[in-house]
């Protein structure tokens, strides 16, 4: 697939404080939005990949909501909905030359329609995933934005997982519920639904990105207490490309997967935004 | 295929999604479907469950228009500008829409769970009869405020979402969504289940089980006049819209989903 395949069709909507959006079918049926600045200020642009099945205004609308406040600041958003998701047709073929492909002709749009050459590739949890998989062979990918992101369970990790179980016995009893109320058997967790690297592999591809000084913002929540659960955890399963400048770590034990609160949505358009004004903001 | 759109007033822009079979400016279908989604998080849970309501029914020369609530999705504006008098616009505005633009012969309005309430608080003020697909639906705002907010408890402090320990919400923290104080009380005074339909007008509900109060609601349109009809499905894919683990799931019942598209494709009254 080519630029030839894009759509031309570009319904347009105008928001207040200058912002626009136009709606885009593309590829093989897929649909996203892309957020406009009234005044660019930054010549990276951000792509995001849908969270899990959760459509391209993200949970509780988050990514609307997060492309709005960023394009306030000068930064184009593009959300899709990856094949199979939200509005996207489904699509054959093998899941990884599909996304492969999806995020190239994602890339094209937003540079065809705004000049852009550069990106952030970002997600929530798969979307984590996606970016951080996509971006290490591309030279085009400026940054990956990875919210709760692959990690590895380390013996620090499984320390305080047990200390908090036997700290908290009720949650014993809640699992148990949980499994009841969908209908029994072994349910499928984190490990089932994400496509993850060896641990090796990921550490040396992210250290890749940074040789090739790509900027990475990983956010863990409280919500993936499932794999993570502590700040070190990041060094001791990544090594020690954690430390470089181009890496910046965030953990909110306090915070959900979802961001299900508007002051933690807040606090994530917040970082988000400052983070792609110190890395990306346009020179001169 | 699909097609994305914007229509509504200027400074109310909303986000619509158009399933029709093909893209030939020459045909003219002769049947229109307006999909109101649920409120809030039910809204995003079952988006795919509409989409694919729409494709499974644009082979029967159906064009769906799927859309969102201003203040939701990809549509202009935030939650905490929802009211009741602006989703009735939305919801108007969306009818009309089809009708000037879509060339369809007739239209029928379907709305889904809580977007059922809106559907019907508009179908009261129409002047001309309505032909409405209720699906699974919620009649009592005041009920339905009250699961909104037995929800937001149970996310907040007993389903394990946060790691350490129950959070406080803000004032207007709603299941998710930033939800004003003046909304819930609208909300909370909206009962459709007497509303008056306008004469000749049409309703098909749609439910996994058709409880007392949609009996008694249906029992007083036939007493008016208005033509009923009922479709149980059958299927044991009604969505957990209910339980707390279940709360951000994808709410997409195929069986059920099928039934009703095959329901409408068979449909000789239209609009």
């Amino acid at each position: 697939m080519g630029l030839n395949t894009l759509a031309v069709a570009e319904p347009t909507m105008t928001l207040g404080d200058g912002l626009v959006e136009t709606a885009h079918t593309f590829g093989q049926g897929l649909v996203g939005i892309l957020t406009y600045p009234a005044q660019p200020t930054s010549a990276t642009a951000l792509v995001l990949f849908n969270a899990g099945l959760t459509l391209r205004s993200g949970p509780f609308r988050n990514y609307a909501l997060l492309a709005r406040h960023l394009a306030r600041t000068g930064v184009t958003v593009f959300r899709f909905d990856q094949s199979g998701h939200g509005d996207s047709d489904i699509a054959n073929g093998p899941a990884e030359f599909r996304k492969r492909e999806e995020a190239e002709l994602a890339m094209q749009l937003v540079r065809q329609r705004t000049g852009i050459e550069r990106f952030v590739l970002g997600g929530i949890c798969s979307g984590a995933d996606d970016a951080f998989a996509l971006a290490a062979s591309d030279p085009r990918v400026a940054g990956i934005l990875m919210m709760d992101g692959l990690a590895y369970r380390t013996t620090g990790y499984w320390l305080r997982h047990g200390m908090r179980r036997l700290a908290r016995p009720h949650r014993l009893v809640l699992g148990a519920l949980s499994r009841l109320a969908r209908k029994g058997g072994v349910q499928p967790g984190h490990d089932d639904f994400r496509d993850l690297p060896a641990r090796d592999d990921a550490s040396a591809a992210l250290e890749a990105l940074v040789r090739r000084d790509a900027r990475v913002l990983m956010l863990y929540t409280g919500g993936a207490s499932e794999y993570f659960n502590y700040r070190a955890q990041a060094r001791a399963c990544f090594g020690g490309v954690m430390g470089s400048p181009q890496v910046t770590l965030e953990y909110w034990p306090d915070c959900d997967h979802t961001f299900y609160l508007k002051r933690d949505r807040a606090r994530l358009h917040s970082l988000v935004a400052s983070w792609m004004r110190s890395q990306f903001i346009r020179a001169g | 295929m699909v097609t994305p759109l914007y229509f509504g007033r200027p400074e109310r822009p909303l986000f619509g999604m158009l399933h029709r079979q093909h893209d030939d400016p020459d045909f003219a279908p002769t049947r229109g479907l307006v999909v109101a989604p649920p409120l809030l998080q039910e809204g995003i849970g079952a988006h795919r469950a509409l989409w694919w309501l729409g494709e499974r029914v644009a082979p029967d020369g159906i064009t769906t228009l799927r859309f969102d609530w201003h203040g939701s999705g990809d549509s202009s504006g935030t939650s905490d500008q929802l009211t009741v008098g602006g989703l009735v616009e939305d919801m108007q505005a969306a009818t009309d829409w089809m009708q000037c633009h879509a060339r369809v012969g007739g239209v029928r309005q379907l709305a889904l769970r809580s977007g059922c309430l809106v559907l019907l608080a508009a179908a009261a003020r129409s002047t001309r009869p309505v032909d409405l697909v209720l699906w699974d639906p919620v009649l009592d705002g005041a009920r339905l405020v009250q699961d909104w907010r037995r929800q937001h408890r149970e996310q907040l402090a007993e389903v394990g979402r946060y790691l350490t320990g129950p959070q406080l919400s803000g004032p207007q923290d709603l299941i998710g969504f930033d939800v004003a104080g003046a909304f819930l009380d609208e909300m909370t005074e909206l009962d459709v289940g007497t509303v008056v339909l306008p004469a000749g007008s049409r309703i098909l509900v749609v439910g996994w089980h058709l409880d007392a109060e949609i009996d008694a609601m249906l029992e007083r349109h036939e007493i008016d006049g208005i033509e009923v009809q009922q479709l149980l499905l059958d299927s044991d894919d009604r969505p957990g819209w209910e339980a707390p683990l279940q709360f951000e799931d994808q709410a997409f019942p195929r069986r059920g989903t099928s039934r009703l598209a095959q329901c409408l494709g068979e449909a000789q009254a239209w609009g």
